[in-house]
């Protein structure tokens, strides 16, 4: 049961990323149907198979439920691919203190990115006691899409503004651990929402999951083409002859996909994710 | 038995309503949301069914509690469903109020259906998709 009354939102909106105010233009939609897979990626290809049957002598049609299937599996493809979260999740990650980036204003990256809220950020113990808890006004928003999270203002402070949970005992011994040590392993607890919220999907977003649904589409409607490729027949002098594409006959398009895919993971990514991040301290 | 719901869209009568994949509205507009029951385990698109999913009449006397489910725990709409037709059973329908502060985006259902001691729970997946009027999220 996700609880949001102590979360620290974003600021702006998760896509555009950090957008406080726009007019209106489509950027984000629910997610894609059959149809618009159909009229965006699919458009005139019959989606029927060339191979009957044997039995019944009927051909398999692949129907909206079946592309709606495509769709579901393209979503959690893309999600794997981009390295985000697609649909909203909240997760609870365990991060390492390092003592070069908690002089750097307490930065810490997480693995599940874009962030849509921080909903608690803790110092918690092995046995899950929650000893120390960061108060949400520190917790600067400017990066969540990217998965930063920036502490500001800093301070070691057991008073104040953030909040010992357990004994004041317990706080002491793990503040002095930080004062010792460069690394702690699972010091950090943030619990955080990532992904767009309410399943509000940025348009291009729903572009890579169509154009991955098209590419198994039409890689699966392809296999079916098999049979014949060419065929021949002579009869005395005359004969006749004829070739098709046979399983190649969607390769253009499918090349055509893979380039756009490509392009918009890489684009997504540049977007979602920052490869080097250095400071000079 | 695997209880799911498939929309309907242009709703009229026992005889008369669309299968749609998607039910589709502007944030902030109150709507009905028509629903047949279905057994997904049934007449599947595997075997060729479409729509998929074999029509689920309940008991006489069953409710259906439906959830628009929504991570955050504020955002969650539980609504009883009712039938509007008396003839076919399997057609519920849910009130979306103009006031109802569920978002915008792709929201799926959760359903809990009683008849008598049996509760059977299903899920709808995506079948709402709320359109925002800002763009923004």
């Amino acid at each position: 049961m996700a609880d949001y009354t102590d979360s620290k939102a974003r600021v702006g909106a998760v896509y555009p990323v950090q957008a406080v105010d726009q007019q209106i233009w489509k950027r984000l939609e629910p997610l894609m149907t059959a149809e618009q897979l159909k009229m965006r990626h699919l458009f005139g290809i019959p989606l029927v198979s060339q191979i009957r049957d044997p039995l019944t002598n009927k051909a398999a049609v692949m129907t909206d439920d079946i592309l709606k299937d495509y769709i579901v599996r393209a979503v959690n493809d893309a999600e794997i691919e981009l390295g985000i979260s697609i649909f909203p999740v909240q997760y609870d990650e365990r991060m390492p203190f390092e003592a070069a980036d908690f002089r750097m204003q307490g930065f810490l990256k997480t693995e599940n990115k874009p962030i849509s809220s921080v909903d608690r950020m803790a110092i918690i113990t092995a046995d899950q006691t929650n000893i120390y808890q960061v108060d949400p006004a520190w917790i600067s928003p400017d990066h969540f899409s990217k998965g930063h999270i920036f502490l500001l203002p800093l301070s070691l402070s057991l008073a104040g503004n953030g909040s010992v949970q357990g004994s004041p005992a317990q706080g002491t011994v793990f503040m002095s651990l930080m004062a010792h040590r460069s690394y702690v392993a699972s010091f950090w607890s943030v619990k955080l929402t990532a992904g767009f919220p309410e399943g509000q999907i940025p348009v291009i977003v729903n572009e890579l999951i169509g154009v991955i649904s098209a590419m198994k589409v039409l890689s699966m409607l392809a296999t079916t083409y098999a049979r014949v490729q060419s065929s021949s027949l002579s009869i005395d002098g005359t004969s006749q002859s004829s070739s098709g594409l046979g399983p190649a006959i969607f390769k253009v398009r499918l090349d055509e996909l893979q380039t756009q895919r490509t392009l918009l993971v890489g684009k997504l990514r540049g977007k979602f994710s920052a490869k080097i991040f250095s400071a000079a301290f | 038995m695997l209880l799911s719901a498939r929309p309907l869209v242009d709703v009229s009568g026992v005889n008369s309503f669309q299968v749609a994949e998607q039910i589709r509205f502007s944030q902030g507009d109150a709507t009905v949301i028509y629903l047949q029951l279905i057994n997904s385990a049934l007449d599947t698109a595997g075997k060729g069914f479409s729509p998929a999913g074999r029509r689920y009449i309940p008991a006489s006397g069953a409710t259906l509690s439906v959830v628009l489910d929504n991570i955050d725990d504020d955002k969650k709409i539980t609504r009883s469903a009712t039938q509007p037709y008396a003839s076919d059973g399997s057609i519920w329908a849910i009130t979306v109020l103009s006031t109802d502060d569920i978002g915008a985006g792709t929201m799926s259902l959760k359903l809990t259906l009683t008849e008598g001691a049996t509760v059977t729970r299903g899920v709808a997946l995506g079948v709402v998709g709320i359109v925002s009027l800002t763009s923004g999220c």
